[in-house]
């Protein structure tokens, strides 16, 4: 697999590297400056052969000041947050809430994302968690697959999954869907929630 | 001998796809004192998907299960690897971060007292299983029966929880007295492709396809995951030809304490493991 790297990567300093750096950390609560680059994470990252920059080279961009070049990566989409990494981390950094972090910022900033099919689902499990509080994951998938236009890319696994009654055709709901409203109020007004990629 | 009474958050993936490892849990717990209250209004803790694109709105989200916990003045049982590391971040950034707290506080109107433990079953099982008189309930009904124990992301988790314990040999050691046979194999702790098995079926299929492979040459039988969202992964992404079948340790512990309606449970498994049950003569 072909990794770009991140040596080619044009160091652009615009004065506001410090501020995104800072950002980062805050978001993830986590402090990229201890990271030594000992690529013990991406060793053992079982998604490494399908990223484009290594979980490493994603935090050496951040230490450098690249936030906003690390927020294009696909790297971040594809980590699913599995702590292999953080788990064997000799400075105990939490690598995937640094992904986390710039996976955010790679949504307030609105640029463009590489793995378009990822986003989608993540956008599809929100919705249905925010109509009914829970998640049905036929709803989901049915509005994923149709989105992706692969409509049939998958059928067979869901009809084996509806066979086995794996998958719920009555939504469960909450009942008290006051506080959920509360919730998902709070952060919509903190942040201009997707809207750049809508 | 005492009993334990905790409360219960199943999660969308045992209340619909699972069910029965939900049904299976409830009759071990019964077997073994643990009494189950389940949370009255529980909701999604957020899954994978909010926590990757909205990551303090999954605390909110876990808060507000947390919260109810709490009301019924007991600690929270889950069987879930994802919902239970989402449950107890949100529990330690409740009790610990004071921003975390008052943003929680304004919107949900309430707080944290203290950390709120969030058990894993395998975090109690063998401590239970080690006292009379539930030592007693397991018999060796798997006599023979070989097995690779797979922890996926339950092995791992990030550093904030670095104080909970870590269940290496929890499932080895109920398998153990299950009389089942351990093989040795390096994939106890890979990640089965959480929910890239959805959006990215072409990367998953590939690793699942080894860590099957794997099990094969370990030369197991069976592979016995304790959640059930790898469950789902490994069933639905290995390709027929090379397949074993998949276990939940709480369908297997149910069995071994006796359970009657085990068919039932098996016979929703995506991968069907009557034959190698028949073959073996474990009924
Ligand atoms: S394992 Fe930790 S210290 Fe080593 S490169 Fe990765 S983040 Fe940096
Ligand atoms: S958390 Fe992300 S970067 Fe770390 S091992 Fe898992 S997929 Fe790779």
């Amino acid at each position: 697999m072909q990794k770009s790297d991140p040596t080619e990567i044009p160091i652009r300093n615009d004065g506001k590297e410090k501020q995104l750096v800072k950002i980062t950390n805050h978001l993830a609560r986590q402090n990229v400056s201890l990271c030594w680059q000992c690529l013990t994470c991406s060793g053992g990252c079982p998604f490494a052969d399908h990223m484009d920059l290594l979980p490493n080279q994603v935090i050496r961009l951040v230490q450098l000041g690249q936030v906003k070049e690390a927020i294009k990566c696909k790297t971040i989409w594809i980590c699913v947050g599995c702590h292999t990494c953080s788990t064997n981390c000799p400075n105990s950094i939490d690598i995937g809430a640094i992904m986390d972090a710039l996976r955010q910022l790679a949504i307030r900033y609105g640029v463009a994302i590489p793995e378009k099919d990822i986003f989608r689902f993540h956008k599809y499990i929100f919705g249905s968690i925010q109509r009914s509080g829970r998640l049905n994951k036929l709803e989901a998938m049915i509005q994923f697959k149709l989105g992706t236009g692969r409509v049939f890319s998958d059928i067979k696994s869901g009809i084996k999954m509806l066979n086995r009654g794996k998958l719920e055709l009555i939504p469960q709901k909450i009942k008290d869907t006051g506080e959920l409203d509360r919730i998902l109020t709070h952060y919509d007004k903190r942040r201009r929630s997707f809207k750049a990629h809508e | 001998m005492s009993e334990i009474n905790l409360a219960y958050y199943p999660g969308c993936t045992l209340s619909s796809t699972a069910k029965e490892i939900d049904i299976a849990l409830h009759q071990v717990c019964n077997t073994l004192d643990i009494r189950l209250t389940e949370l009255p209004d529980w909701n999604c803790c957020g899954s994978s998907s909010i926590h990757a694109i909205r990551p303090q709105l999954a605390v909110s989200l876990a808060a507000r299960n947390l919260f109810q916990a709490q009301s019924l003045g007991q600690d929270l049982l889950v069987m879930c690897a994802g919902c239970s590391n989402r449950l107890r971040v949100a529990s330690n950034r409740l009790s610990n971060d004071s921003t975390t707290r008052r943003v929680n506080q304004e919107i949900l109107n309430n707080q944290l007292d203290k950390d709120l433990k969030v058990h894993h079953l395998l975090d109690l099982l063998p401590k239970r299983l080690n006292q009379k008189p539930w030592a007693d309930a397991l018999e060796k009904k798997l006599n023979g029966l070989s097995y690779v124990p797979y922890y996926g992301c339950l092995l791992a988790s990030p550093p904030e929880l670095n104080n909970y314990p870590k269940l290496y040999g929890s499932m080895e050691s109920v398998m153990n007295r299950l009389g089942a046979e351990q093989r040795a194999w390096g994939y106890h702790a890979k990640c089965c492709g959480s929910f890239l098995s959805i959006a990215r079926p072409d990367i998953v299929e590939p690793m699942v396809a080894d860590i099957m492979n794997n099990a094969f040459m370990a030369g197991a039988e069976c592979i016995v995951t304790a959640c059930a969202m790898c469950q789902l992964n490994l069933e639905l992404r290995s390709k027929a030809n090379k397949q074993v079948p998949i276990f939940s340790i709480v369908e297997l512990l149910a069995y071994g304490m006796g359970s009657s309606d085990w068919q039932n449970w098996f016979s929703k498994h995506l991968i069907d493991p009557l034959p190698l049950f028949e073959n073996k003569r474990l009924n």
